[in-house]
């Protein structure tokens, strides 16, 4: 019976290549079995890339990819869906010593896994503003809205979203200053990912709502958080990104 | 002065009353080409695991590939040869196969999880009695979740093992036999596999079950250039080698055309370029089915 | 401040709301960055993360490398900043063998 966990093992850890592989000699048996563990570092590696190409153009190919390495080494996936491998990315940057010289990094890391979870999330038709504006304005303070399925809070002490922006040539970079706090929502409203800037009180407000608060305990909310809150900005936010996709009243009686 | 450029030029494509046809492996980055113009691709394959998230593009576009070409779904996560089956993975699955209908569904003779752990690669198999219980045992699971039939695919292997009482192909042959299930033969893995283990690929090829092969596989290798034995990694990097397409020239020769798909998975080209291969199968089949059609 | 007052005034800014972003909720409505600063599509929609391979790969690069790296990225052009911070300076690290 085959040993799988000598196999597994050896896959992890470069000295412990399995026992009873035929080969006519040591060196080619450990040349062919390291087929092996490239295939599956060097694949998972290329999925991180994959999965957080503004990271890698911030730190660089060979700095991303070292790192990367280092990360994949102790965190194999546990789903054989990739899109869903190093979510928790992330926390290991976080950790990671090397990078402490761009300490935006994690966070952009989380936008960046924000934005491949919103791409494969449930389909489903965003409010419009017809829809806001057909609201019964005398009902408005126990209105509940419901996130879309695809929409997502990322909040940061950093400038994610000017960061991320600039990535995509929205602006140069040499004019970014990372070290101001942003919130990115990021968005789905048909099949596009949007990542747009969150104005003060903005993601207090989603996070609210998002907990099921109703509309008026969320803005009060957003008012004591952040001195800067205003409410028509944030909810034009939230109905031109398409992040609402339902209404209910909680009347309370 | 006209200009015309060769590779968007429409090729001559056979046509069979048997849908037995010439497909490419689905990029997203070609989808408009492929609706465009697919030239000779009459199928997509595509990778079950891209299709299991809830909603969005991946879905919008199979949908609408779906209603074009037939559609092959190609698991590698589901670690048949593993100890272990993962029914939330079968279950996923099934949810795909149901939805889209594809005419075929194949996995892999390999295994990639263990103890929870996915390894993102074609693991190899000692072919022993264990094996091949719990492999029969494996795929008559994965068959009545479906509730139908699948294709199991030979593998490119780097190594062999020691334990192994069965050959490969014999392996393959008393599976399909016991479990029940076609096969999908990849001939570029043929090649690798042989010249990894010194053996004779066409003597596999005769020996190889193909009464039961129902789409086949080919794609580029890369030749290690390492010092030691000769060494061919399965890695789809490039156009199909030459000793793959006489290999798979023989295979139609000697059993009969084949829906036949390019595997093209890392350094992937552009559309067009994927499409020429394409139309060199089909060629190919083309060629065979006369030659059939003649005697 | 009962419900329905409370009410109406959510609604005067529901009101602003709406007059700011006339246009459907459409992806396409560019008010929005006109008023909040990024608002952003990604590049050729490159969102998908990472797909599943069938095959190997010829490219060997499976060891931590012994030497060292140092981040060479657009890091390099936003760091400049803030160079009083204490994180402009570059770290470089040496990776361990796994």
């Amino acid at each position: 019976m085959m040993d799988f966990a000598a196999f597994a093992n050896g896959i992890s850890q470069s000295d412990a290549t399995p026992k009873g592989l035929i080969a006519s000699n040591d060196f080619i048996s450990l040349q062919r079995f390291n087929v092996y563990r490239n295939n599956v570092a060097v694949s998972l590696v290329e999925a991180l890339c994959t999965n957080y190409p503004v990271c890698r153009q911030i730190v660089g190919d060979d700095f991303f990819r070292a790192m990367a390495r280092i990360y994949v080494a102790s965190n194999k996936p546990s789903s054989p869906i990739m899109h869903l491998y190093g979510r928790d990315f992330c926390n290991f940057i976080d950790c990671f010593q090397p990078a402490s010289c761009t300490p935006y990094l994690a966070d952009v890391a989380r936008l960046e896994a924000a934005r491949v979870s919103a791409y494969h999330a449930q389909d489903y038709l965003p409010l419009l503003s017809a829809d806001f504006a057909a609201l019964d304005p005398e009902r408005l303070a126990n209105l509940r809205i419901t996130l879309h399925p695809a929409a997502r809070i990322v909040r940061s002490n950093f400038a994610i979203v000017s960061v991320w922006g600039a990535h995509q040539g929205a602006q140069s970079v040499e004019n970014i200053d990372p070290f101001t706090a942003e919130d990115a929502l990021v968005t789905r409203p048909n099949l596009h990912v949007e990542t747009s800037l969150l104005p003060p009180g903005g993601a207090e407000l989603l996070e609210s709502l998002a907990r099921g608060g109703v509309l008026a305990e969320a803005a009060a909310q957003s008012c004591l958080s952040s001195s800067e809150f205003n409410l028509a900005q944030v909810l034009n936010v939230l109905i031109s990104t398409g992040a609402a996709c339902l209404f209910t009243y909680d009347d309370g009686d | 002065m006209t200009l015309q450029n060769p590779a968007t030029a429409n090729p001559v494509c056979q046509s069979t009353p048997a849908r037995t046809w010439a497909g490419v492996g689905f990029k997203p980055q070609h989808f408009q080409d492929i609706m465009e113009n697919a030239g000779c691709v009459r199928f997509l394959e595509v990778h079950a695991e891209n299709y299991m998230g809830a909603g969005g593009m991946p879905h919008r576009q199979l949908t609408l590939l779906r209603e074009r070409f037939d559609l092959s779904v190609h698991g590698v996560g589901l670690s048949i040869g593993g100890l272990a089956l993962d029914d939330i993975h079968l279950d996923r699955l099934h949810k795909l196969v149901r939805r889209y209908q594809p005419r075929w569904v194949s996995e892999h003779l390999a295994w990639s999880t263990h103890d929870g752990v996915f390894f993102n690669d074609l693991l190899p198999l000692a072919y022993d009695n264990a094996a091949l219980t719990r492999v029969v045992s494996h795929l008559g699971r994965v068959q009545d979740r479906l509730g139908r039939q699948i294709l199991l695919e030979n593998p490119s292997t780097y190594v062999a093992f020691e334990s192994s009482t069965w050959d490969e192909v014999d392996f393959i042959r008393e599976v399909t036999h016991r479990a029940g299930c076609d096969l999908l033969l990849d001939i570029n893995n043929v090649q690798v596999s042989c010249v990894n283990h010194s053996r004779d690929p066409l003597v596999y090829l005769n020996a190889f079950p193909l009464e039961r092969v129902r789409e086949i596989h080919l794609g580029g290798y890369a030749t290690d250039d390492v010092p030691g034995e000769p060494l061919l990694i399965d890695a789809h990097d490039r156009p199909v080698q030459p000793d793959v397409w006489r290999l798979y020239a023989h295979a139609l020769k000697i059993g009969g055309p084949v829906s036949t798909l390019i595997e093209w998975d890392n350094d992937v080209p552009d559309a067009h370029t994927l499409f020429e291969e394409a139309a060199k199968a089909d060629a190919l089949l083309a060629d065979v089915i006369n030659e059939r059609s003649a005697a | 401040m009962d419900r329905r007052t409370l009410s109406l005034a959510l609604a005067a800014s529901l009101t602003s709301a709406l007059a700011i972003s006339t246009a459907p909720a459409s992806a396409q409505d560019s008010s929005r960055e006109r008023c909040f600063g990024v608002s952003l599509k990604g590049q050729n929609d490159c969102a998908a993360g990472a797909g599943t391979t069938c095959a190997g790969t010829s490219t060997v690069d499976y060891q931590g490398n012994a030497w060292k790296y140092v981040a060479k990225g657009t890091c390099e052009k936003m760091a400049s900043k803030t160079s009083t911070s204490g994180f402009g300076q570059l770290k470089e690290f040496r990776a361990k063998r796994s």
